[in-house]
């Protein structure tokens, strides 16, 4: 791995103090600075306006303290995400995150863009993992918040704020978890239901139920209206809690009007092809939308997606964490109907604002991001957005045009 | 003047008030009824759960965001500086109003707004009991998981701002991971949502930022909370030790194996006289050490997880393992946990509350220190602590009548959290910086760091009006051992179950 590349203005820091030199510099002389961990999600967001460097995670990846017996890790932010969930795995443990599998992908990049998986209903997100981190800001100043126990109420939660920040704020540069157990057992059953509006009610009463499942997808069959659903349930821990919390969940699918109901052979496998979903959608022409609702409304964002997905050109997919609260399109888009597709969009991102709730687009092809932003508008919070980027990154040099807090 | 300084009070002060103006200013907005002036009446409001106290020059009671926001403008426009107070059983002295100024106690602004249990929330003002709220959403089969010990009294705005925590935190996370989205008013005197019942909103995570900003930043007037269900069954033991190491040993132990219970709650032979005395809960008295574990789930998996739990203990050491028989002896043993501190206000005139948080598997050690202390300073101290969490509360006993025993005990404190940050943890793991510690700040950030949290803060709080002198030590000053004024713990502890209003 080379330090610099002066060709392509991509730096390499070999350090957190190497960091801070050069974000200091480049601070000195006014450069727009692209900040990256692995580069597996750069097509996530707004595209980036001009910029002149990029500096990397590429070089810090190590691990700087691991205490099994405290059920913590402090590794740095370029450590690949595959070899920090291998080196708790040789210790029986794991980060409850499951984000969409991509090679190379850095702890870093994924806590900056605020990936997770189907595991989020039992494990949380980014935000109830992560303890403490320390970062490089704009002009090179370095800080820390949090630190290595899990109950920590000394000073302010910064470390929360770049969560999802996807760059804009400064740098990661050592990050924090607590981690758990693996789980003895992981059981997954699957219940096929002949409307979404049964799915969803299934998927509701299993999370309002004190069967606590560890995941609760549903998968449109097709993208028509009447389209049928499979709705995965999951439960994972000691093997005997497992079979109790399968056995309750698979009554409560029955109940909600199930057409089936089995569990499947393979748990782990059934959760692993849910979690990489997206995966499967690669290349220029896919388009990718989210949104976050409440659970009661998540029949209704299925439906605006599959409207989207076949206005697109229908060769897409459609899927929720029911439990969470999300709704997902996947879908590879024919070029010439992206226009048409821009007022659904946006109707939808009218409609799904209310209770906090948002529309991200995720990904999309090059055309639909002159007409439209990734994530739509941020209300009265925006100004405090503001204030934030303003108070760690005033000259806006971070990841330029990413996340444009109007 | 940098606004640092000012932001921390260094060289502001509030100018001159005009107090029949200002209350007859605050009564136009609230009415006469929602503002209290009279010396007699502001006593009450000048100390909180620890040991500092100051005068507000008002207390006043909004009823509204609407409210709130108009009296954050006037503060604004007259330059007075303005704190917000809960319940008032805060342990850092955070909703003390150290310059004076408008204290906004947010007791009237205590109704549930909404119960939404098909999406598993609730929106409640923040001057809502904790207790409440787990009292009002239980006929639908959910809790509000935080339950710090002071839940009879304490407000959920308080938990906000403190990101307050409680024993059964261990598995399912403190407030922070329990609140999805606020409305505040920001020190512009502006209305703002941040997050709401949604989640994974884009941006910044304003409602994390917020979670544990100890009122410095703004002013919470809704909070939106996720309910989780309620488990399906409780098993409550209580494992006997005739030493403080082999209970420590044994509760990372039971971490190491990977059977977390809901709670493990640690008491040593004082604490558990205290108890006794006070409560009559159940525990035994010539244990030199006992663990309360709390483990939840179907029945089944249970009586696996209690088996192995005890297996551990009696491996440890544990002379005895004794499981509450019905939901009477649960209880009996909860309520001597919680009301821990305030027996402690029986057995010695003064007491100062600890809050410091170790790696799980420094337990041992750090309770060997704490004996040590209590030692060099000659005054005893009882331990009770979150000892899954490596949280742990030693209190401090000492008289505030004889001299030199509050400095005493004030440096006993330190010297805890001295060590606590040495051996890699922090000074508090949930009652907050506060006062109390913002000099203590500087063992675990150093000046670079304060640096940045004050940008954060300032962004905010342009005018530093908004709760000075608390969490941020001005420049220069950390690492001074301030002695606050005492009071008697009496007082704290005949507090305890009094309604604030």
């Amino acid at each position: 791995m080379k330090a610099n590349d002066t060709n392509t203005g991509v730096i390499n820091p070999e350090n957190e103090l190497e960091v801070s030199q050069y974000l200091y510099e480049f601070n000195q002389a006014s450069l727009k600075v692209r900040v990256q961990g692995g580069g597996t999600k750069l097509n996530l967001g707004n595209p980036l306006t001009a910029f002149d460097r990029t500096i990397t995670s590429a070089r810090l990846t190590g691990l700087v303290d691991y205490q099994p017996e405290d059920l913590t890790i402090t590794v740095q932010s370029g450590m690949p995400f595959a070899r920090l969930q291998a080196t708790l795995a040789a210790q029986g443990q794991m980060l409850p995150l499951d984000p969409p599998d991509l090679e190379g992908q850095t702890i870093g990049g994924i806590l900056a863009t605020n990936r997770n998986g189907p595991r989020r209903l039992l494990y949380g997100t980014a935000r109830d993992l992560l303890i403490g981190c320390r970062f490089v800001l704009a002009d090179g100043s370095i800080g820390h918040s949090g630190g290595r126990v899990v109950k920590n109420v000394a000073g302010y939660d910064l470390h929360k704020l770049f969560i999802g920040s996807y760059g804009t704020l400064g740098m990661l540069t050592e990050v924090t978890f607590k981690v758990v157990p693996r789980p003895q057992y992981v059981g997954v059953g699957q219940a096929n239901f002949d409307s979404a509006g049964k799915a969803f009610k299934a998927a509701r009463l299993c999370a309002r139920s004190n069967l606590v499942p560890s995941a609760l997808e549903v998968v449109m069959n097709d993208l028509t209206p009447d389209s049928g659903c499979r709705l995965f349930f999951a439960a994972e821990g000691m093997r005997v809690a497992v079979d109790g919390q399968l056995d309750g969940l698979s009554a409560v699918c029955r109940e909600a009007g199930a057409q089936s109901v089995k569990l499947l052979e393979d748990g782990p496998a059934a959760l692993l092809a849910q979690a990489n979903l997206e995966s499967k959608f690669s290349g220029e022409d896919v388009i990718q939308i989210r949104i976050a609702t409440i659970l009661t409304a998540l029949p209704q964002a299925q439906a605006s997606l599959a409207e989207i997905a076949t206005r697109l050109g229908g060769n897409g997919l459609v899927y929720s964490r029911a439990g969470s609260g999300l709704a997902y399109l996947l879908c590879r888009a024919v070029p010439a109907k992206l226009g048409d597709t821009i007022p659904l969009i946006n109707k939808a991102r009218q409609t799904f604002q209310s209770d906090g709730g948002s529309l991200v687009i995720e990904r999309a092809p090059v055309e639909l991001w002159k007409q439209v932003d990734a994530w739509g508008e941020f209300g009265n919070a925006g100004h405090s957005m503001q204030a934030i980027k303003n108070a760690f990154d005033p000259s806006h040099q971070l990841n330029p045009g990413l996340l444009n807090l109007v | 003047m940098t606004v640092s300084e000012k932001e921390t009070g260094a060289t502001a002060h509030t100018p001159k008030i005009n107090r029949d103006k200002l209350v007859r200013d605050m009564a136009a907005i609230v009415g006469p009824e929602g503002v209290l002036h009279k010396t007699y009446d502001l006593k009450l409001y000048e100390y909180d759960g620890s040991v500092d106290k100051h005068l507000p020059e008002v207390v006043i009671f909004p009823r509204s965001t609407e409210q709130v926001a108009r009296i954050v403008r006037y503060c604004n426009q007259e330059q007075l500086y303005y704190t917000a107070r809960g319940a008032g059983t805060g342990l850092s002295g955070g909703s003390i109003p150290l310059r004076g100024g408008v204290l906004i106690a947010f007791t009237r602004m205590n109704k549930i707004l909404e119960i939404d249990p098909e999406n598993l929330r609730a929106v409640v003002e923040p001057g809502l009991v904790n207790l409440h709220l787990s009292q009002a959403v239980a006929p639908y089969g959910l809790y509000f998981v935080p339950d710090p010990s002071s839940q009879k009294a304490c407000t959920i705005g308080g938990n906000v701002a403190e990101n307050s925590g409680g024993p059964h935190t261990l598995v399912y996370g403190v407030t922070t991971n329990h609140v999805t989205g606020l409305e505040v008013v920001t020190p512009d005197g502006e209305i703002r949502n941040y997050g709401g019942k949604a989640t994974d909103g884009p941006g910044y995570d304003l409602t994390g930022l917020f979670v544990g900003s100890e009122g410095t930043i703004g002013l919470v007037t809704r909070v939106i909370v996720k309910l989780t269900p309620l488990p399906p069954a409780v098993k409550t033991f209580l494992a006997i030790f005739d030493s403080v190491e082999k209970c420590s040993n044994a509760v990372s132990g039971i971490i190491r194996n990977g059977v977390i219970p809901a709670a493990l709650e640690m008491m040593d032979n004082l604490m558990i006289g205290a108890v006794e005395a006070s409560s009559h809960a159940g525990y035994p008295l010539d244990a030199a050490a006992v663990l309360l574990v709390e483990c939840e789930g179907l029945p089944a998996a249970l009586e696996q997880q209690a088996g192995t739990i005890e297996e551990i203990c009696r491996q440890e050491g544990a002379v005895e393992f004794r499981t509450a028989k019905d939901a009477a002896e649960r209880e009996a043993l909860w309520k001597g946990r919680k009301g821990a501190f305030g027996a402690v206000g029986r057995m010695s005139p003064d007491y100062y509350v600890v809050d410091g948080v170790v790696p799980r598997s420094k337990l041992p050690q750090t309770l060997a220190a704490v004996g040590a202390i209590s030692q060099k300073y000659n005054l005893r101290i009882a331990n009770v602590f979150h000892a899954g969490d490596g949280n742990l509360h030693p209190l401090v006993m000492f008289d505030g009548n004889k001299p030199g025993d509050l400095e005493k005990a004030v440096k006993a404190g330190e010297d805890i959290i001295r060590m606590c940050a040495a051996e890699g943890g922090t000074l508090s793991g949930e009652h907050g910086i506060g006062v109390e510690k913002r000099d203590m700040m500087c063992f675990i950030f150093n000046e670079d760091d304060l640096a940045i949290m004050r940008r954060i803060r300032q962004a905010f709080d342009q005018q530093g009006l908004c709760n000075p002198e608390k969490v941020i030590p001005t420049p220069g000053r950390c690492g001074e051992t301030r002695i606050p004024t005492a009071r008697k713990a009496q007082e704290i502890y005949e507090r305890a179950d009094m309604q604030a209003w």
